[in-house]
């Protein structure tokens, strides 16, 4: 049995935010939705002051409050560890959002087709990119993924719904790892099988300690953070989202 | 036979609320795929109509007329 | 106007058309209407053309106004129907002129939160369907869609049904244009000691089946935002408790401004006296004690013990950015609390004293339902976010001005339709 998690090296993120590229563009997010985000934090007094960085894509909680609050299972559990959200059946009522603890979750407001940063019908933008790169819906997106067959790889590309980051879940199909893993510089991010003790994250969890973010609400999360520190009380972004829908 | 008909509403009622929450509906829990469907397609449809049909009978009790009473 | 002299022959205003209520209609269709206009922008458009904007990094917050009204909305019901079954349980016979019209409110209140939660799904039509079919009961929403709208809307309707019957019967022996309403209202009730009796052992049951599910009704939609530790300031055991008090002392506070309202429009004494509105103003009176005790114990939890990100979203509420929704709410609150004692200690009531008292607790519940909606999310992440805000767009503020005017509506036609206070076994129906 597959069970999928991330792991996140904090001593060797440099905060380039590469990662949120590189999902931006495999999944076609629009402006102002992150599904994989960096803090850039800043902790303590000046001149004593610490940056650190902190790459937040989904959880994939294992006790996932989003998928027990979910009112018509359109967000839920797959057995290899995956928290989708099946856009076919999400009615929008938002309510995953507030039960997650890490605010991952991000909701269509309007038509996607609207906020693209780039518009790809656009003559002067079909002449730079042929028409070929990057598409402006990713195929892969519209297929139906896992043994349940629902549509959750193109997380909500639809008005009204929800969506998330899905560890990729139409790349591991293929075998692939996710984006932001694949783009990663420094391989900062590392994806693989939690049961394969050859995986390199299960050699990572035997040589070195790991913490889990916010363990103390319970939800058991999917994506393990090795060196660096959980964030504190004190911790204050320097870098913050100006985008809005 | 109008008695019979309330109390058989009521427990009717009942039995499909405790039937469909318990067998009928996606199970508790959020560890597999299993947990967001239902068993049965519609089975919270079958919960309200057990809530609607144990309230209901008090309908049946005042207006039912009785044919077979004295 | 030959019509109308017949009509005028039913007792409580029924049919009787004054000029006053066809204004009031107008302005009631007008308001509503509005609200249609705007649900429909935001139905082609999207929700963008609300204030409602994820948590996050997009910094908002994701439920607001809409959830703010669906959870007032469902807690006016609870009065409505506590008091009529408590009247119906206890036999109280002075108050009896406000068992219907409490029905009514729950009635009325319950269908304008059911279709204010529609307005806040981002698939409405989908959601109407996906709840009947997938609907999974270890969320929270299970319950209150299955309990509150389907559950207690129907039995409240039956309710009224069953206890409309009688006057109904009445009404249907005198010529009108409403006469197969009547008739069909009253479904060939005779007013015979069997059916009598039979009716008041019916409406008995159902009463005391009513209160504990109105308990467990009203505690879902509590748990709704009282099961979630991920949100600071939301997870609270006492967070069900403090919403079904809440829900009452609305309830009857807008009960006893309708039930002014009804008083001053009827032509003649309904028995709606002092007494009535003395017994009203000390069942709020307990509830907002209740209510206060609960408020006090919920701020002393959260400022004494509280950890950092608790104490963020206190501290907002108290001194922030939403200080002057919270003091106010409180100021809604406990002054009309001081004035009921006041009233209290000296045994006398004053009626618009009571109505002023029972707008200000419902204004003051309103803000107070905000205040657990958005600064949880705001200012309550977890991780290091920077803080939100959110401000209601005209869209959001129009449709719920339009859901409460469709209420008023729906009273008010009830109240032509059948009489909105119930007719004496002795009173005859001719001389009203």
């Amino acid at each position: 049995m597959v069970k999928y998690a991330m792991a996140v090296d904090l001593d060797r993120c440099q905060g380039c935010r590469a990662c949120m590229e590189a999902c931006k563009i495999e999944n076609n997010t629009v402006e102002s939705v992150f599904w994989m985000y960096v803090f850039r934090l800043e902790s303590g007094e000046f001149p004593d002051t610490k940056m650190s960085f902190l790459p937040r894509p989904c959880q994939h909680c294992d006790n996932a409050p989003c998928v027990k609050v979910c009112p018509v299972g359109a967000r839920f559990k797959r057995e290899d560890g995956l928290v989708l959200t099946d856009a076919d059946r999400c009615i929008g009522c938002r309510y995953c959002e507030l039960a997650c603890p890490y605010g991952v979750n991000y909701f269509n407001w309007t038509k996607p087709e609207k906020r693209q940063y780039l518009d790809y019908d656009h003559p002067d933008v079909e002449r730079v990119t042929g028409g070929v790169m990057p598409p402006y819906k990713n195929p892969d997106l519209d297929q139906l993924y896992g043994e349940e067959q629902r549509l959750t790889a193109g997380g909500g590309h639809f008005k009204g719904v929800m969506e998330k980051c899905t560890f990729c879940v139409h790349r591991l199909d293929k075998g692939l790892d996710p984006a932001c893993v694949h783009t990663c510089p420094v391989q900062a991010l590392i994806f693989g099988d939690l049961e394969d003790p050859s995986s390199g994250i299960a050699e990572m969890i035997n040589d070195r300690t790991h913490f889990r973010l916010l363990e103390e609400v319970g939800t058991e999360p999917s994506v393990l953070y090795f060196g660096g520190a959980a964030p504190t009380e004190d911790s204050r972004e320097i870098e913050t989202v100006k985008a809005r829908v | 036979m109008r008695k019979g008909l309330t109390i058989g509403m009521i427990v009717g009622g009942i039995a499909l609320m405790v039937i469909s929450y318990f067998g009928l509906t996606a199970p508790w829990g959020a560890e597999s795929v299993a947990n967001s469907e239902p068993r049965l397609q519609f089975a919270p449809l079958v919960f309200v109509l057990g809530v609607m049909m144990a309230f209901g009978s008090a309908l049946v009790y005042e207006m039912l007329p009785d044919r077979d009473e004295d | 106007m030959a019509t109308a002299t017949h009509e005028a022959t039913l007792p409580r205003g029924v049919g009787r058309l004054t000029r006053g209520w066809i204004v009031f209609v107008v302005a009631m269709v007008a308001i509503s209407a509005l609200g249609w206009f705007a649900y429909v922008r935001e139905y082609t458009e999207g929700m963008t053309v609300t204030g409602m904007r994820n948590v996050g990094t997009m910094g908002g917050a994701t439920w607001g106004l809409y959830i703010t009204f669906v959870v007032y909305f469902v807690g006016v019901s609870f009065a409505g129907i506590t008091i009529a079954a408590v009247i119906r349980l206890f036999n109280l016979q002075t108050l009896r002129p406000l068992a219907r019209m409490a029905e009514v409110l729950t009635v009325v209140s319950l269908v304008l939160g059911a279709i204010a939660i529609v307005a806040d799904l981002g698939q409405p039509l989908r959601g109407i369907v996906n709840l009947f079919r997938y609907a999974r009961p270890q969320s929270p929403f299970f319950g209150t869609f299955t309990m509150v709208i389907a559950g207690y809307l129907f039995a409240s309707l039956v309710y009224l049904w069953l206890t409309s019957r009688r006057d109904a019967s009445l009404l249907a022996e005198r010529p009108s244009r409403l006469r197969w309403l009547h008739r069909f209202v009253a479904a060939g009730y005779t007013d015979t000691p069997v059916e009598r009796e039979r009716h008041s052992k019916a409406t008995f049951w159902l009463a005391v089946s009513i209160l504990p599910m109105l308990v467990v009704a009203h505690s879902t939609l509590g748990f709704v935002f009282g099961l979630q530790v991920g949100r600071p300031g939301w997870y609270s055991a006492l967070m069900a408790p403090a919403f079904v008090v809440l829900a009452g002392v609305s309830g009857t506070g807008l009960l006893i401004v309708l039930a002014a309202i009804v008083r001053k429009t009827m032509a003649k004494d309904v028995g709606l006296t002092t007494e009535v509105f003395a017994w009203l103003g000390r069942f709020m009176m307990f509830l907002l004690m209740i209510y206060v005790y609960f408020m006090v114990t919920e701020l002393l939890t959260a400022t004494y013990a509280g950890s950092a990100r608790e104490l963020q979203v206190t501290r907002e509420m108290l001194w922030g950015e939403y200080s002057w929704i919270f003091w106010t709410s409180v100021a809604l609150l406990v002054v009309p609390l001081i004035g009921l004692g006041f009233q209290a200690i000296a045994r006398t009531w004053n009626i618009p004293w009571l109505v002023v008292a029972g707008i200000a607790v419902n204004l003051g519940a309103i803000g107070k339902r905000y205040l657990i909606a958005v600064p949880s999310q705001t200012h309550g992440q977890l991780l290091p976010y920077v803080d939100g805000s959110y401000a209601p767009s005209w869209i959001e503020y129009a449709v719920v001005a339009s859901l409460t005017a469709f209420g008023a509506l729906v009273i008010g036609v009830f109240m032509k339709v059948l009489p909105i206070v119930e007719i004496d076994g002795e009173e005859e129906v001719a001389n009203a």
